[in-house]
């Protein structure tokens, strides 16, 4: 588990497990809902916590390794970028990955 | 001569191993006649060739005749030039005989990838399996590198003129995405020092202060730069630097589909395999948005074809989009119709090879399809659409074409045999006529009344078949039994007629209204140029208690005082004041005044999400535009001076998402600023040819302008 509270810990199904800050991973939608504190009090009281959110590790058993570093470059790319409307590189990948990391991406929707 | 000829035939010996390894390469739209010349062999070289031929054969003869006059002296001169000749020729079809080659290279190449992915489909995977081949590759790059040493390697005027062979804007087209002849842009900037406004050409240094070219050139003095540097110098340090040009051309590019920053991971990825389209055997699990934009990209690029076609079929399909079938043949419908059982929308653009047989085909085993939408299926003909009525006309709830032979009797079969529809769209069918348009109310004529009793015994015995009655079949010119009377399509709800190429005329048109009128919410009488105000204040004013939508546009015929009357009368029939439409298109209407739009308001605006007041130009001013913020103006005369006096201020239209003002001249910074103000929704404002609509109209985070000049595509 993460001790830094700002970090979290990305985990993927063969093993690998990715640290990064947690603002950067919530640049996805579906980990910004799995980490979201406040879940239990913003949506009532049917709804609770992820235990993600307490632990600030998620485990994603369908996204390999390989994947999974690429995903975390591309939030870490979007976060950086999020502001500036001109001049934005270029996000580049292999050619053997992109079908999978559509998958990902539609997954984590980013 | 001949040291060009094989710069030019490196450089197209280059494009090949990339072709290889594309297989496909990616091509921008090109005409039939391309396609024709291409299928029987006549290509680019091939024309290049010729030409160069000629011109040799032109010079030889000049040469021929110089040396004539000079008899004696240049015999050795002639014998250089006829060698050199020979050199270029051989030059050329040596270069034709590789391209030859590489054509059978590529054909064969991309049947050794058939097979095997045939031999791949039948095991069955249900893994993504995406080979990149590693040998094509590694030839690409090595040629690639072998093309930039060429061109160290040439001399500088040869570089020039490959660079003008292979050019930039080329190899940006061929690419693929995005790529619309865009012409350098400039950007409007605000000098630091006297607060000019000023157009910046060319790219910008980050953190170098934004300055006029006079006040730069009074900084560069202080500094004691030398101020003339020469023009050469300047052009050399310009041209150095290649990738921010192209980076800034496909900022201006991308425009129009521009998204406020970085690019989703899916869209990225999309677009990577759409480049990539080749070497994909089946795409697995991806969901049906990421499919569908695949799908739109693909046709964009004019890629689908029965290679491609299979990825996009399966059959657990229930709605199968496809944007460009030009390229999908009879065999190709046939396997939509076999692969994808389940069906139950099917939706076909540019769909010019589909026939007859062809729909019934697609009627016939798709038993599912409640929906279909076909746009440009110039081959069926009336007859077809008939005939699909009658055997599966009940079962259809949406049908929509676009562009296709739609005339008299498929709208008779339509009307009887398609009792269940609730969406109907003919929309620039050449042979959708008057006759046509009133059939979609009750007969009047002895004759259509006759004709429509035969397709009503038709559907009659139709259902008693299906139902089993009766054990005999009786053809319809037997039956003697009561006819069932007339009905009206009571299901429809949404009708759009849009653009007929026939005149409609204002009686048939109100008679069709008074018969759907009142059932339907969304109603497109667009392109209707000749019905008059009597249509909209008698028929439509009566019988419009649902609608939500309502496109008029290019209805020359009404007149703003009937508009505005007829927004008049519907806001006090209104339950609610100013719930009214949701859309409204009001395009090509020139005619339309000031008070149009404040009456629309006054309806509407608390409803209303999408407007289009594309070209309203004629009698608008900057003061009807600020009704759409609620402020009504009233015009009052005062010893012969007009003077506009603010009579009401209202809400405005709150909910206002779009909104298309181009070629409304009057719209100003200052008028959007207001209006921006009100409309807190709005996404999106078209403001194509508005000169005065500059870089700086307010902005804020969602709001996109389109068209804008100072964006300059």
């Amino acid at each position: 588990m993460a001790t830094d509270s700002t970090a979290v810990r990305l985990v993927s199904g063969d093993g690998f497990s990715f640290i990064v800050d947690r603002s950067v991973a919530e640049q996805s939608a579906t980990i910004r809902n799995m980490l979201d504190m406040t879940r239990s009090t913003s949506l009532g009281s049917g709804a609770a916590m992820f235990t993600e959110a307490l632990t600030s590790e998620v485990t994603f058993p369908e996204i390999k390794g390989k994947i999974l570093e690429k995903v975390c470059q591309y939030l870490l790319y979007k976060k950086r970028f999020a502001n500036e409307g001109e001049n934005i590189p270029e996000f580049g990948f292999d050619l053997e990955i992109s079908l999978e990391l559509l998958m990902a991406a539609d997954y984590l929707d980013c | 001569m001949d040291a060009y000829d094989r710069a030019r035939g490196s450089g197209s010996g280059n494009g090949r191993p990339r072709r290889q390894a594309g297989g496909n390469t990616i091509k921008g739209p090109h005409s039939a006649l391309t396609d024709y010349l291409q299928e029987i062999g006549v290509s680019e070289h091939f024309r290049e060739r010729r030409q160069r031929e000629a011109e040799e054969r032109e010079r030889q003869a000049r040469e021929q005749e110089a040396a004539n006059a000079n008899t004696s002296s240049n015999v050795t001169m002639a014998a250089a030039t006829n060698a050199q000749t020979a050199d270029g020729a051989l030059a050329a079809d040596l270069q034709g005989e590789e391209d030859r080659a590489a054509d059978v290279g590529t054909s064969g190449s991309t049947r050794r990838t058939r097979t095997r992915s045939q031999a791949r489909a039948a095991a069955p995977t249900a893994e993504v399996i995406l080979v990149a081949e590693p040998e094509a590759v590694d030839v690409a790059v090595a040629a690639e590198q072998d093309e930039s040493q060429a061109v160290k390697a040439m001399p500088k005027s040869k570089r020039g003129k490959k660079k003008k062979n292979d050019s930039d804007d080329e190899a940006d087209y061929k690419e693929g995405l995005n790529r619309s002849s865009a012409r350098k842009g400039g950007r409007m900037k605000e000098c630091e020092i006297c607060g000019k406004r000023f157009l910046q050409r060319g790219e910008h240094d980050e953190g170098a202060r934004v300055l006029c070219a006079m006040c730069q050139r009074s900084v560069n003095k202080s500094h004691g730069e030398p101020k003339a540097v020469s023009k050469r110098a300047r052009e050399a340090v310009a041209r150095e630097p290649v990738k921010p040009k192209r980076k800034m051309r496909k900022t201006a590019d991308g425009l129009l589909e521009y998204e406020p920053g970085p690019p989703s991971l899916q869209d990225l990825c999309v677009r990577v395999i759409a480049k990539h389209l080749d070497q994909v055997e089946s795409f697995g699990d991806i969901t049906p948005q990421s499919l569908n934009k695949l799908c739109r990209i693909i046709s964009k690029m004019r890629l689908l074809d029965e290679h491609t076609l299979g990825l996009f079929l399966g059959p657990d399909k229930i709605a199968v989009t496809l944007y460009d079938c030009t390229k999908i043949n009879r065999a190709g419908i046939q396997r939509i119709a076999e692969e994808c059982a389940q069906i139950q929308s099917l939706d076909l653009e540019y769909c010019g090879r589909l026939d007859n047989s062809g729909l019934m085909t697609l009627g016939s085993h798709l038993r599912n399809m409640t929906s279909l939408r076909l746009d440009g299926a110039f081959l069926v003909k009336d007859q077809g659409w008939a005939e699909l009525f009658r055997k599966h006309g009940p079962r259809l709830t949406s049908f929509k074409v676009r562009f296709t032979g739609f005339g008299i009797e498929a709208t008779r079969a339509l009307v009887i045999h398609c009792p269940n529809l609730v969406e109907l769209r003919i929309s620039e069918c050449v042979d959708f006529d008057d006759d046509c348009l009133a059939l979609l109310s009750a007969p009047i004529t002895d004759y259509e009344e006759e004709k429509q009793e035969y397709e009503r015994v038709v559907r009659l015995l139709a259902d008693r078949n299906k139902k089993g009655k009766n054990s005999v079949v009786v053809q319809p010119k037997d039956y003697s039994g009561p006819i069932p009377g007339w009905k009206p399509l009571s299901a429809l709800s949404k009708l759009d007629l849009a653009y007929p190429y026939k005149p409609m005329t204002s009686q048939t048109t109100a008679r069709m209204i008074r018969t759907l009128g009142s059932q339907l919410s969304v109603l497109d009488l667009s392109g209707f140029k000749d019905i008059d105000d009597s249509v909209i204040l008698g028929a439509l004013d009566e019988n419009s208690r649902n609608l939500e939508e309502l496109y008029l546009s290019e209805c020359m015929g009404i007149s703003p005082e009937a508009m505005c009357e007829f927004f008049a009368r519907q806001r006090k029939k209104a339950k609610v004041p100013g719930m009214g439409y949701r859309r409204v298109g009001l395009k090509r209407c020139y005619m339309l005044t000031d008070s149009v739009i404040r009456e629309l308001v006054l309806h509407s605006g608390g409803t209303l999400r999408w407007l289009d007041l594309n070209s309203v130009d004629d009698n608008l001013s900057s003061l009807g535009l600020r009704a759409l913020e609620g402020a009504m103006y009233r015009r009052e005369v005062d010893d012969g001076k007009e003077t506009y006096v603010l009579a009401e201020q209202t809400s405005g239209c709150v909910s206002l998402e779009e909104l298309d003002l181009s070629w409304v001249r009057c719209t100003t910074d200052s008028v959007l600023e207001d209006i921006l103000k009100k409309c807190k929704k709005l996404e999106r404002i078209s403001v194509y040819g508005c000169p005065e609509v500059t870089a700086f109209a307010p902005r804020r985070p969602g709001l996109r302008y389109i068209g804008r000049g100072c964006d300059s595509l």
